[in-house]
């Protein structure tokens, strides 16, 4: 198979040529792009930092910690969000915004192809419950991170104080020292306000 | 006379006495996991039940001895070791969600108002509060006002948050 390959931006003529790219059908391919991270790299600049130092802290102690998540994407979340909205029937097809960066066609011209489409991305994400467009983790200023062996160790906090914890508020009040806030109702989850 | 406890306990059906507990189910293509506290051996008997918020359709209830033992996880910061339990069959259309609620060693069980069920086991009722954080589904189980087990299913991807208490700590205060 031979290829050929042709300047788009002739040297002769310098005016940027402009490519109009048709949106692709909303499907399962979908599900696979714009990954998430569980990299600390990938956290805002400040709270990286508040992270890092808070998982040297713990580490240092004895404890184990795995980390499952810090950014996802806000295409991501958008392609989550918009799926089970089309594949519940809340949102038309049609009626969804459209996203910078993410070239997606919600609308099969059909209903329910349109439909079938969403519900097989939904499937594919594995949702269960309503997927929220934006977030700290959206923002690059969360992480999720699974902490074991720590009760009952002693560890600085960032004032190089060393404290006994002695449960899981002492814990919080720790994580808070470095910047890392404690939000409840999600024990991975913590972030640069606790939310 | 001393007989007679011994034989009282022979004739008391494995049900009748097991504990009651929640967990959580995943199916997947590859078969169904089942995460919980409670070892294999006490547990009888299953009701895997979606959601109330997600699907209206009835529990599905199984037998213990479908399952074997697979790796254990961790229940993040609680403490406590969650056991993973795998069964090879996959039972659609028996569940048509893929993942939901296991309530373990009930003997009945329906649904409440306000996303929970009601379970009886023992002669007793039990209520299973479910509501979601910001990225997970917490599970109580209660004794009336007493809190006898609660399990968190991280989902992985950020959702809109049900439980009541979705605010971080307060660190002043304590």
């Amino acid at each position: 198979m031979t290829t050929t390959q042709t300047l788009l931006t002739p040297a002769s003529d310098p005016t940027p040529v402009v490519v109009n790219m048709l949106p692709e059908l909303s499907g399962p391919q979908w599900v696979t792009r714009f990954p998430g991270s569980n990299r600390t790299s990938d956290l805002n600049s400040s709270f990286r930092q508040s992270a890092e130092d808070f998982i040297v802290a713990l580490r240092a102690a004895g404890a184990n910690v795995r980390i499952s998540a810090t950014y996802r994407p806000r295409e991501r979340a958008y392609l989550m969000h918009y799926c089970v909205k089309i594949s519940k029937g809340l949102i038309a097809p049609d009626k969804v915004p459209k996203m910078s960066g993410v070239e997606i066609e919600w609308d099969h011209g059909d209903g329910r192809a349109s439909k079938n489409a969403a519900a097989e991305m939904a499937r594919g994400y594995t949702i269960v419950h309503p997927p929220a467009l934006i977030s700290r983790h959206t923002e690059r200023a969360a992480i999720d991170m699974t902490i074991t062996g720590i009760i009952g160790k002693t560890m600085l906090d960032a004032s190089a104080q060393a404290v006994e914890v002695t449960d899981n508020t002492v814990l919080y009040r720790i994580g808070a020292s470095y910047g890392c806030h404690k939000l409840i109702p999600d024990p991975p989850h913590w972030s640069d306000n606790g939310t | 006379m001393k007989l007679l406890p011994i034989i009282y306990l022979l004739v008391l059906s494995p049900l009748a006495q097991a504990q009651i507990n929640i967990g959580f189910y995943k199916q997947e293509k590859s078969g169904l996991s089942l995460y919980t506290t409670a070892p294999l051996t006490a547990i009888h008997r299953i009701a895997l039940c979606a959601d109330p918020s997600d699907n209206p359709s009835a529990c599905y209830w199984l037998k213990s001895n479908e399952f074997q033992q697979a790796e254990a996880v961790d229940d993040v910061m609680a403490e406590q070791t969650v056991m993973h339990y795998r069964m090879s069959r996959h039972i659609s259309p028996g569940i048509k969600t893929g993942q939901g609620i296991a309530i373990i060693n009930a003997e009945q069980v329906r649904r409440s108002a306000n996303s929970s069920f009601i379970a009886i086991a023992q002669r007793k009722h039990y209520k299973i509060l479910i509501c979601t954080g910001v990225e997970g589904i917490n599970l109580e189980l209660l004794d009336g006002p007493r809190k006898l087990h609660s399990l968190y299913f991280y989902l992985g991807y950020d959702t809109l948050p049900t439980c009541e208490n979705t605010g971080s700590i307060d660190v002043k205060s304590h």
